[in-house]
C-alpha cells in the first residue's frame, strides 16, 4: 500500500459531494437567520434602544469572543436544560438544530458589527433630508439608510460568510455529517486518512472561490451606486 | 402680508448644558422672504431645525398654518405631520445618494404624502424644471457638480409644496460663480410668492432679496426689520458691530 494514492482523493470527491448539502444547508440556514438576527442587533445598538442595546453589547461581544466550537457545546448540552427549566422539552431535537442555532447566533454577532458600522458609514446628513422630505424613521432606514449600508457593509459581510464556511466544518465535533464528518468517516474506514482530508480541503477551496466570485459580481454591479458622498463633487 | 403662516413662540434648546436657543418668537407671513443673519453659533441653524423637526426643542409652541404643537411634548404622529408643513434645503446638499436625481424629488411624494407615482413624477419633473435640472432626472448625485446638487436639492423641496420652505446656508458650500446662481434661483422663488426662511451668510442677498432680516446672536432674536433699516441704521450695538464688519469690505455707500 502506497503512503499517498492521489486517485484516492478522485474517488473520495464525489461521495464527499454527497454531503454538501449538509454544509451548505448549515451556511444558508446560518446566515440567512444570522443577518436578521445581525440586522436587528446592530439596530437596536443604532438607536441605542433601552435594555435591548445593553443586550444586544453583551451577546455580541460573547459570541464575538469564545470559540464557535465552545459556543456548540454549551448551545448543545445548555439550551435543552436551560429550556427545561421554563417546562420546554427539547432533548429529542436532532443534532443539526443545535449547529443551527449556533452558528446562526456566531453570525448574527459578526454581521451585526459589519452592519453597526456601515449604517453609521452612512453620511447623517441623509437622515436629516429623508425625516425632512416627511419620511418616517423606518422608512428613512428601510428606503435610504439601510440599502447605503448594505452596500458598504458587504465586502465584511462575504468575508465572515467565507469564514462560516470553514468554520462549519466543526460541526462534525457532534457527529454530523457534513463534507468534514463525511471525510473524517471514509478516512477511518479506508484507512486513507491523508488524502479524505485532502479531497475535503479541495472541496472547501472550491467553495470558497465560488463564494468569493459571487461576491465580487454583486459587489461590482453595485458599484455604480456606490456612494460614501464625496463632499462637493 | 398680514397673513400669518408660521407662529412660534418661546422656543428654547439647550445641548447638555449649553442654551443655545433662549425663548425665540418668530412671525412668518405667507408669501414673505425672510433673511435669518448672525455670527457662527448664534443659533440659526438649530432654529431651522426645530422649525422641521429634525431637532427636538425644549419648549415652546409652534403654529403652521392650522396646526399647533408645543414642540417639548409633540407625540410621533403630530411632529411627522407638522415636519410634512415645511421643507429644507441643506447646506451639504443631502441629496439620497442611492437614487436618481428625479427619485430624489418624488421620494418625499409618494413615501411620505402618499402620492401616487405617476402624479409624483409629473410635480417632480415641474419642480426640476422649474431649478433648471429636468433635463439630468436620470443621473445620480454623484455625477453632479455642488451646484447642480443643490438644485436638486431646492427642487426637492419645492416639489413638497411647503407651507413655508426653510434653507440652511443655501450656498455656503459652493464656489463663487455657483453662489450666484444658486442665489438667483432662490430670489426668482421668492419673487414668485414662495414663503421662506433662510439662514445665509450673503449680506448683499439678504440685502436685495429679503422682505425682513431677523439677527440673531447667542440664541436669542437681537433685532429684526426691513433690511433697509436693519443694515442702514441698526438699533443694537451687536448688529452695528456684525453690519460695520460686512459693510467695511464694501465700498462707500454700499446701501443708499
Amino acid at each position: 500500500m502506497k503512503l499517498f494514492e492521489p486517485e484516492a482523493i478522485l474517488r473520495f470527491l464525489p461521495k464527499l459531494l454527497t454531503a454538501l448539502p449538509v454544509t451548505l444547508g448549515i451556511v444558508l440556514i446560518a446566515s440567512a437567520a444570522g443577518l436578521l438576527l445581525g440586522l436587528l442587533l446592530a439596530l437596536s445598538r443604532v438607536e441605542r434602544l433601552p435594555v435591548l442595546s445593553q443586550l444586544a453589547a453583551v451577546m455580541v461581544s460573547f459570541l464575538r469572543g469564545t470559540p464557535v466550537l465552545v459556543q456548540m457545546f454549551i448551545v448543545y448540552y445548555g439550551l435543552p436544560l436551560l429550556l427545561n427549566t421554563v417546562g420546554v422539552n427539547i432533548f429529542s431535537w436532532d443534532k443539526i438544530i443545535f449547529i443551527y442555532i449556533t452558528y446562526s447566533l456566531n453570525c448574527a454577532a459578526f454581521f451585526s458589527e459589519s452592519i453597526r458600522s456601515a449604517v453609521l458609514a452612512v453620511p447623517k446628513g441623509q437622515r436629516d433630508a429623508a425625516a425632512a422630505s416627511g419620511l418616517s424613521r423606518a422608512q428613512a432606514y428601510r428606503r435610504i439608510i439601510l440599502p447605503q449600508s448594505a452596500v458598504i457593509a458587504l465586502p465584511s459581510v462575504g468575508m465572515t460568510l467565507t469564514g462560516l464556511l470553514q468554520d462549519s466544518s466543526l460541526a462534525f465535533s457532534l457527529g454530523i455529517l457534513d463534507v468534514m464528518g463525511r471525510a473524517n468517516a471514509l478516512g477511518a474506514v479506508t484507512s486513507r486518512v491523508l488524502e479524505a482530508y485532502a479531497a475535503a480541503a479541495i472541496l472547501f477551496i472550491a467553495l470558497t472561490i465560488v463564494f468569493e466570485q459571487a461576491f465580487r459580481g454583486v459587489q461590482r454591479k453595485l458599484a455604480p451606486q456606490n456612494h460614501i458622498a464625496k463632499g462637493t463633487a | 402680508m398680514s397673513d400669518i403662516i408660521l407662529e412660534l413662540r418661546g422656543l428654547e434648546k439647550s445641548f447638555g448644558k449649553r442654551s443655545v436657543l433662549k425663548g425665540v418668537d418668530l412671525r412668518i407671513a405667507k408669501g414673505e422672504t425672510v433673511a435669518l443673519l448672525g455670527p457662527s453659533g448664534s443659533g440659526k441653524t438649530t432654529l431651522l431645525r426645530c422649525l422641521n423637526l429634525l431637532e427636538h426643542a425644549d419648549g415652546g409652541t409652534l403654529r403652521i398654518e392650522s396646526q399647533s404643537l408645543e414642540l417639548h411634548r409633540a407625540g410621533k404622529k403630530e411632529s411627522l405631520q407638522m415636519c410634512r408643513r415645511t421643507a429644507m434645503v441643506f447646506q451639504h446638499y443631502d441629496l439620497f445618494l442611492n437614487k436618481t436625481v428625479l427619485q430624489n424629488v418624488t421620494e418625499g411624494l409618494v413615501i411620505g404624502r402618499k402620492i401616487p407615482a405617476k402624479e409624483a413624477a409629473q410635480t417632480a419633473m415641474d419642480a426640476l424644471e422649474k431649478v433648471g435640472m429636468a433635463d439630468r432626472a436620470n443621473s445620480r448625485p454623484q455625477q453632479l457638480s455642488g451646484g447642480q446638487q443643490q438644485r436638486v436639492g431646492i427642487a426637492r423641496a419645492l416639489a413638497l409644496n411647503p407651507a413655508v420652505l426653510l434653507l440652511d446656508e443655501p450656498t455656503s458650500s459652493l464656489d463663487p460663480e455657483r453662489v450666484q446662481e444658486i442665489l438667483d434661483l432662490i430670489a426668482v422663488l421668492a419673487k414668485s410668492g414662495a414663503t421662506m426662511l433662510i439662514v445665509t451668510h450673503e449680506m448683499a442677498f439678504a440685502y436685495e432679496a429679503s422682505d425682513r432680516v431677523i439677527f440673531m446672536d447667542e440664541g436669542e432674536i437681537v433685532e429684526q426689520g426691513p433690511p433697509r433699516e436693519v443694515f442702514g441704521n441698526p438699533q443694537q450695538e451687536r448688529t452695528k458691530q456684525f453690519i460695520t464688519r460686512f459693510l467695511n469690505n464694501k465700498s462707500p455707500g454700499y446701501f443708499i
